[in-house]
C-alpha cells in the first residue's frame, strides 16, 4: 500500500507518517498545501491520498477541492479526507461527483490505526468510506417519525454499515450474517424506503447518503 | 400675528360695509338729483356706475385688509380713500348746505392723499425708505394746508369762475381770490411733486424688489399712478379753467380714469392682502390640524400646500451638531442659500429648530416666519421629534445588525481558533501517544519516554491555548469577582494607570459592557507601542457606572468613536450613552455611562 500525506500541520504530517510506516504502511510523498499534495501525487502515483480538509492559504475546504482534482485527474488514486467537521456535506458532495475511492473520516481516527488501515485498504480496493460517527449522527437525525420505523433494528444496523460504504459481503462480516441473509436485508431496505434499486455500490452508499441527509 | 377680529370685530366691519353702501348711494342719488351740471355722477349713468363701484370696491378691499392685517394702515386708508372719492358729490350739490359744500371742497384732496400713501407704503401702507415717509408726511401736509387755506379764504359766492354753483362759505375768515388761485395752483404743484415723487420712488423700489415683492408691489402702485395721473389733469383743469365741468371731455376721461384707477388699486390690495393672509391661514390650518392630531398629511406636505410652493422642503438640525436631517429621518446637506432656494430658519430660545427651504419667488421669508405661529412651531417641533425618531430607530436597526455581525465573526474566529489550535494540538498528541504505545510494545518502556515527554509537552501547551482562548470570550475574574478584578487583572498584561474602581457588583451585561471598553481603548493604546499608557477609572454615581479611559496619545475623538462602534452598540443596548471628546492636553476621554437599574 502507497500513499500519500497531506497536512499543514507538521506535527501531525510527520506522527501520522511515522504511525503508518509502523502500520506497514509505504509513504510516498508529503505535503503541506494543496500543490505540494497534487504534485507529490502526479509525480508518485499513489493507492491513496490522505487528505486534511482544511490546509492554507484559506483554511477552508482546500483538501476537497484538491481530492476533487485528484479524483479528476487521477481515477486510479483513492482519497481519504481527513475532517474536523462532523458533516456528511462534503462527503455526499465528493461521491455524487466522484464515486468510489473515497473516504470521509474525522481527524480524530489518526490515532485509530486499525480504523485508518481499515479505511486505506477499502479504498484501495475501490470502496468509499464514510465515518461511523457521521452515520450515526445522520440516523440519529430528527425526521419525520414514521421515516426509519418502517426498518427493524437489525436493518437499521445494515442501513448505517451500507451508509460507511461497506459491501454486503463486508456488512456480513460485521453483523455475522449470511450474505444471502444480509442480501435480503438490503432488499428490504430499499423496497421499504422506497429508495431506486441499484446493483452499483456507490450509487448505493450515495442514495442510503441522500435519504439520511434529507 | 393675531387674529383679524381682535381688532376689527365683526359687526364693525359689517356696519362700515352697510354704512359704505348707503353713503355712496346717497351720494350718487344727491349727485342725480342735484347736480345734473355740477358732478360726474350726475351726469351720466355710466359715471355714477363707475363712481359707486371704485368706491365700494376701494372701501371692501379696504376692509378685507382691515380684517385680515389689523396692525398695518392699508385698510383703514383704503376705507379713508373710498368714503373720500365722493366727496364732489357733495360740492356739486346745488341745493345743498353751505357748510356742507365748503367742507367738501376744502377735504376733496383726501383721496389724493390716501392714494399716495397706499401707493408708497404698498402693501402695507406702511412705507420702507424715508424718503418714501417724508412724501408721504409732506402730501398729508400740503393737502391739510390747502383745505384750512379753502375754508378760510375761498369764498365761492365771490368767485367770478363760479358761474353756476355759487355759495357762500359759511367758515370765511377772510375773503381773498388771490389766495384761492394761489391755492389752486398749490394743489397743481402738489400734484406734480406727487406725481414725480411717486413714480421715481415707486420705480426704484419696484426695480430693486424680489421677484415676490414686485407682485406685491405692481398691482397696488400701477392704478395709483394711472388715479395720481387722471387728478392732475383735474387739479390742472380747475387751476386753468373757469370751472371743473363735467361736460367737457377731457375732464370726464379724467374722471374716468381716477374711476379705473381706484378700481384696480382696490383690486390689487385684495390681491396682496390675500398673499399676504396666506401665512396666517397657515398657521390656523396647521393649528386645526395639531389640534385634531389627525395629520392627513406630514407638514412639508400641508405647509407646501398652504403656501403654494411645492418645492417647500423642512429640515432640521441635529442636536448632536452640525449634520441635517429631513423629515424622513435621512441626513441632508446643511441647507444654504441659492439663487432659487430661501433658507428660512425658525428658532426657539434663540437655537435654531428648523430650516424651511423654499421658492423666493412665491414665498417671502419674512412673511413666512411670521406666518408661522405658535401652533405651526408646535407642529414643527413635533415633526422634528418625529425626525429625530427616525433618525434613532435607523441607527439603532444598523446597531442592531452589527451586534449580529460582530457575533457571528466572533463565532467565526472561536471556531477557527479552536481547530486550528486546540483540536491540532490534541490529534497531535494523540498522535504521540499512539507513537509512544507503539515503541512501548517494540521496544520496551525506555523507548516510549521520547514520545512520552513529546505528548506531555503538547498537552501543555493545549490547555494553555483553550485557556487564552476561554479567557479571550469572558474573562473568568469579571464573572467570579467583577469589574475591579477584572481590569486589575486586564492591566497586568496591558500598561495602564488605574484609578478608582467600583467595589460592588453590578448587573453582568453592565459588568462585560464596561470591561469590553476598557479592554478595547486600552488595546489601541497598547497597539500604538509608544505615548503615554491610558488611564482607567470607573464609578458609581447616581445609579450609573461612569468608566473613563483617558487616552492621551489619541488626538482623533472620530477615530477613536469610529474603533469603538461595537462597544457604542454594547452601551446603548444598555440604555447607556458613549462619548468621545478632545481633552485640554490634546488627548481623548472615553466615557460611558451605564445605567444600572
Amino acid at each position: 500500500m502507497r500513499v500519500v500525506v497531506a497536512d499543514d500541520s507538521m506535527l501531525i504530517r510527520e506522527g501520522l507518517t511515522t504511525l503508518l510506516r509502523q502500520a506497514g504502511v509505504t509513504v510516498v510523498g508529503k505535503a503541506s498545501n494543496s500543490d505540494e499534495l497534487l504534485r507529490s501525487v502526479a509525480l508518485s502515483q499513489p493507492d491513496v491520498a490522505v487528505v486534511d480538509v482544511r490546509m492554507p492559504p484559506g483554511q477552508s475546504d482546500e483538501g476537497v477541492v484538491a481530492a476533487e482534482r485528484i479524483r479528476d485527474e487521477h481515477p486510479n488514486v483513492g482519497v481519504l479526507l481527513l475532517s474536523h467537521y462532523v458533516d456528511s456535506r462534503y462527503a455526499t458532495r465528493l461521491l455524487a461527483e466522484h464515486p468510489g475511492r473515497l473516504g470521509y473520516l474525522l481527524k480524530e481516527r489518526v490515532s485509530d490505526m486499525a480504523v485508518l488501515i481499515d479505511a486505506l485498504e477499502r479504498i484501495a480496493a475501490g470502496e468509499c468510506v464514510i465515518d461511523p460517527t457521521i452515520v450515526a449522527g445522520l440516523v440519529k437525525r430528527p425526521r419525520p417519525a414514521q421515516a426509519l420505523a418502517v426498518l427493524s433494528n437489525r436493518e437499521r444496523e445494515v442501513l448505517a454499515l451500507m451508509a460507511e460504504g461497506h459491501s454486503n459481503q463486508g456488512i456480513a462480516e460485521q453483523l455475522v450474517l449470511s450474505g444471502k441473509t444480509v442480501e435480503s436485508h438490503v432488499r428490504q431496505i430499499f423496497a421499504k424506503l422506497d429508495l431506486p434499486d441499484t446493483s452499483d455500490q456507490h450509487r448505493r452508499v450515495l442514495a442510503v447518503l441522500r435519504f439520511l441527509r434529507s | 400675528m393675531r387674529a383679524g377680529n381682535a381688532s376689527v370685530g365683526r359687526y364693525a366691519t359689517i356696519v362700515v360695509a352697510a354704512l359704505a353702501v348707503a353713503y355712496g348711494l346717497i351720494a350718487v342719488g344727491v349727485a342725480a338729483r342735484h347736480g345734473v351740471f355740477t358732478t360726474y355722477a350726475g351726469r351720466s349713468t355710466a359715471a355714477a356706475a363707475g363712481e359707486l363701484a371704485a368706491g365700494w370696491m376701494l372701501v371692501a378691499a379696504g376692509l378685507a385688509a382691515w380684517w385680515r392685517r389689523p396692525r398695518v394702515p392699508a385698510g383703514p386708508l383704503a376705507v379713508l380713500a373710498g368714503f373720500a372719492w365722493f366727496i364732489p358729490d357733495w360740492i356739486g350739490w346745488q341745493t345743498g348746505p353751505a357748510a356742507v359744500r365748503a367742507l367738501a371742497l376744502a377735504a376733496q384732496g383726501l383721496t389724493l392723499a390716501a392714494v399716495v400713501q397706499l401707493a408708497l407704503g404698498a402693501p402695507t401702507g406702511r412705507p420702507s425708505s424715508a424718503l418714501a415717509r417724508r412724501l408721504i408726511v409732506t402730501t398729508w401736509s400740503a393737502t391739510v394746508a390747502i383745505a384750512i387755506g379753502r375754508v378760510l379764504f375761498y369764498n365761492p359766492f365771490t368767485d367770478p369762475a363760479c358761474v353756476t354753483w355759487c355759495t357762500a362759505n359759511p367758515l370765511l375768515l377772510h375773503d381773498s381770490q388771490t389766495v384761492a388761485r394761489a391755492l389752486d395752483w398749490a394743489d397743481v404743484g402738489l400734484c406734480a411733486f406727487v406725481a414725480v415723487g411717486v413714480a421715481s420712488i415707486g420705480g426704484r423700489s419696484l426695480a430693486h424688489a424680489t421677484t415676490a415683492a414686485r407682485r406685491m408691489l405692481l398691482p397696488v402702485v400701477l392704478p395709483a399712478a394711472l388715479f395720481i395721473a387722471a387728478w392732475t389733469v383735474r387739479v390742472i383743469l380747475v387751476a386753468t379753467t373757469p370751472n371743473e365741468n363735467p361736460a367737457r371731455a377731457i375732464a370726464m376721461a379724467s374722471f374716468a380714469g381716477r374711476a379705473v384707477g381706484l378700481g384696480l388699486m382696490a383690486l390689487g390690495l385684495a390681491w396682496s392682502t390675500g398673499r399676504a393672509a396666506r401665512g396666517a391661514t397657515m398657521t390656523r390650518r396647521l393649528a386645526r390640524q395639531a389640534a385634531a392630531g389627525t395629520e392627513e398629511h406630514s407638514l412639508e406636505v400641508a405647509l407646501a400646500r398652504a403656501t403654494g410652493d411645492v418645492s417647500l422642503r423642512l429640515a432640521f438640525p441635529l442636536r448632536d451638531g452640525g449634520r441635517w436631517i429631513d423629515t424622513q429621518g435621512s441626513e441632508i446637506e446643511p441647507p444654504q442659500r441659492r439663487a432659487d432656494r430661501s433658507v428660512t430658519t425658525i428658532l426657539r430660545d434663540g437655537q435654531t429648530v428648523a430650516a424651511l427651504l423654499h421658492d423666493p419667488a412665491i414665498l417671502d421669508g419674512e412673511a413666512l416666519r411670521r406666518g408661522i405661529g405658535t401652533a405651526a412651531e408646535l407642529a414643527i417641533a413635533n415633526e422634528r421629534l418625529r425626525a429625530e425618531a427616525l433618525v434613532q430607530l435607523r441607527e439603532v436597526k444598523a446597531s442592531r445588525l452589527r451586534l449580529v455581525e460582530t457575533g457571528d465573526a466572533e463565532r467565526r474566529t472561536l471556531e477557527r481558533d479552536l481547530h486550528d489550535g486546540a483540536q491540532q494540538r490534541l490529534v497531535s498528541l494523540a498522535i504521540a501517544l499512539r507513537m509512544a504505545q507503539s515503541a512501548f510494545d517494540e521496544q520496551g518502556a525506555g523507548a516510549a519516554g521520547a514520545s512520552l515527554r513529546e505528548a506531555g509537552d503538547r498537552l501543555d501547551r493545549a490547555i494553555t491555548e483553550l485557556r487564552e482562548l476561554a479567557h479571550g470570550l469572558h474573562p473568568v475574574e469579571l464573572s467570579d469577582e467583577g469589574l475591579a478584578a477584572a481590569v486589575e487583572a486586564l492591566a497586568e498584561g496591558a500598561p495602564m494607570h488605574l484609578g478608582a474602581l467600583p467595589a460592588q457588583r453590578l448587573p453582568p451585561s453592565v459588568e462585560v459592557a464596561a470591561y469590553v471598553l476598557v479592554e478595547e481603548a486600552t488595546r489601541r493604546a497598547a497597539a500604538r507601542e509608544r505615548g503615554p499608557a491610558p488611564g482607567v477609572q470607573a464609578q458609581l454615581a447616581d445609579g450609573k457606572l461612569v468608566v473613563e479611559v483617558e487616552d492621551r496619545g489619541e488626538d482623533s475623538p472620530q477615530r477613536a468613536l469610529a474603533d469603538l462602534v461595537s462597544v457604542v452598540d454594547r452601551v446603548r443596548a444598555l440604555d447607556g450613552l458613549l462619548t468621545v471628546e478632545s481633552t485640554s492636553d490634546g488627548g481623548v476621554l472615553i466615557r460611558a455611562e451605564l445605567p444600572c437599574a
